[in-house]
């Protein structure tokens, strides 16, 4: 691999690829396998699936390469696809799963539920320190959050993409980001909470 | 989507911290003038959020990407097969523009039914004969495109359009030559003529492109205007002169141009305008979608 080629940057290779570099391709996609795949793998929640999304979210940017405005930047545009792909997987394969939640926290009994992660009393443990046991509770724990939930938190937390980004790249109002993020991790914190209080028990 | 989740919300001390924490991209470190208890609440969302790190995943194999390689090599032997004519016997002449093979057949028939119905509608308004003559003759020339390709591989005749390379930053464009439809027996040579027109040369404009540019703009699924009647404003624009460039083409008084599409139809509009884009002219910002007729 030649300096040059080290230094060209995601859009520079998307245009080399239009042009007909054979190998800019194939660097882009390096560049982002592992990214994407483990994008692809929380928010579909198999490896097997996440290979087939991330097999169309490549041959859509092959595609669609010729429309991509190079005055933006790579990595957004590659995670909406992504995201819009995984979203067209839901729709056609996913189970709808709705999780019984009995327990109050910081609650205000009908209707909306407020949580206040403050008031929780369980303890978080450090993401790094938990067994097998426990990483199998927090996939449980997203797979049953609802995908339009799930794509925002994925976004917004391992791409750090921004609200407007979000908004932009999904085609959503700011506002519905927001309340979005808001109700992905309320209910992914309740989710694991749940989870956690059958497990003590 | 309704789910069991759509009645929670968080605490309003928690979504604002929360909303801090994505404009810094959940660094801690990034937040200003927190008091200790906001710290607090926000070290607590973070180790929320940050059991999400732990979720198992793996990384990608080079299987994976050689599978995807596979997978595009795949799609683009299957549009390049959608896109040729296997009829070995057929010629390939020059490089040309090519039409989407698909359209072809819908082409050829809905050209068909086009010119039948136009000629109905001849009988009934006489005032509108010559937009709808000169509809004919489109049909005819569009019918002579499509019976060209197909003995020609695909390919229709072009020309280079060295007149308006200037406008391409001296890359000389193609458009399609009608006149060969005409020599070649592919139509009349009266079809070539808007019989609007007061001027003795032709009459119509053609889609004017760089022949690489073409196939990608094809791939976008676009419907595009392939003829159309003659771009009023070509000389000025060419000459650097003010332009309108919503003059319709004057061939049928009022009422606007005539286009032919490369999905077979043919439309008249009163205003130069196609699916957004100004037809007479190339707009800069938007190089690689326009639809740009010259003559």
């Amino acid at each position: 691999m030649s300096a040059e080629t080290q230094i060209r940057t995601d859009e520079e290779l998307l245009t080399a690829h239009i042009e007909g570099d054979s190998g800019a391709f194939s660097e882009l996609m390096d560049r982002y396998k592992n990214d994407l795949l483990h994008f692809l793998i929380r928010f579909v929640g198999s490896r097997a699936a996440a290979e087939d999304v991330f097999q169309e979210s490549f041959l859509q940017i092959h595609i669609s390469a010729e429309t991509f405005d190079s005055s933006r930047r790579f990595k957004p545009w590659l995670f909406t696809i992504a995201a819009n792909k995984g979203r067209d997987w839901h729709r056609k394969y996913s189970k709808r799963t709705v999780l019984s939640l009995s327990q109050d926290i910081g609650g205000n009994g009908e209707g909306t539920r407020f949580i206040d992660l403050m008031e929780a009393d369980q303890e978080l443990p450090d993401a790094s320190l938990l067994d097998i046991e426990q990483t199998n509770s927090i996939r449980n724990a997203v797979d049953q959050l609802p995908s339009h939930l799930r794509e925002i938190l994925l976004l917004s937390y391992f791409q750090q993409m921004s609200y407007v980004q979000i908004a932009e790249s999904l085609q959503i109002p700011l506002g519905t980001v927001k309340s979005r993020l808001h109700a992905a991790v309320a209910a992914f914190s309740q989710s694991w909470q749940s989870i956690n209080s059958e497990e003590d028990e | 989507m309704s789910n069991g989740f759509d009645h929670l919300k968080l605490c309003r001390a928690d979504a604002e911290m929360l909303d801090r924490l994505v404009d810094v991209g959940f660094e801690l470190d990034q937040l200003e003038y927190l008091s200790p208890e906001e710290e607090q609440r926000a070290s607590r969302i973070l180790k929320m959020i940050g059991i999400l790190d732990a979720y198992p995943v793996e990384d990608a194999t080079d299987t994976l990407i050689d599978a995807t390689l596979a997978r595009i090599d795949q799609y683009e032997l299957q549009r390049s097969a959608r896109m040729q004519i296997h009829a070995p016997e057929l010629r390939t002449t020059k490089t040309g523009f090519r039409l989407r093979m698909p359209d072809f057949i819908t082409v050829a028939a809905m050209i068909l039914i086009t010119v039948s119905v136009f000629t109905m509608i001849n009988s009934r308004a006489q005032n509108q004969s010559m937009t709808n003559q000169c509809a004919s003759n489109m049909a005819m020339m569009g019918r002579g495109l499509v019976n060209y390709a197909l003995d020609n591989n695909g390919e229709t005749p072009t020309e280079k359009a060295t007149a308006v390379a200037s406008l391409f930053g001296g890359l000389v464009p193609e458009r399609t030559d009608a006149k060969i439809l005409a020599e070649q027996g592919y139509c009349e040579h009266s079809h070539l003529n808007c019989p609007g027109h007061v001027s003795e040369s032709g009459g119509f404009s053609f889609q004017t492109q760089p022949a690489a540019m073409w196939d990608a703009i094809q791939n976008q699924g676009r419907v595009l205007v392939l003829i159309s009647d003659q771009n009023p404003i070509l000389e000025k624009l060419l000459a650097n002169k003010s332009f309108n460039k919503l003059k319709p083409s004057p061939a049928h008084g009022l009422l606007g141009q005539n286009h032919l599409c490369d999905d077979g139809s043919i439309t008249s509009v009163p205003a130069p305008i196609f699916k957004g884009d100004f037809i007479w002219i190339l707009e800069a910002q938007n190089r690689g979608m326009d639809i740009f007729l010259t003559h």
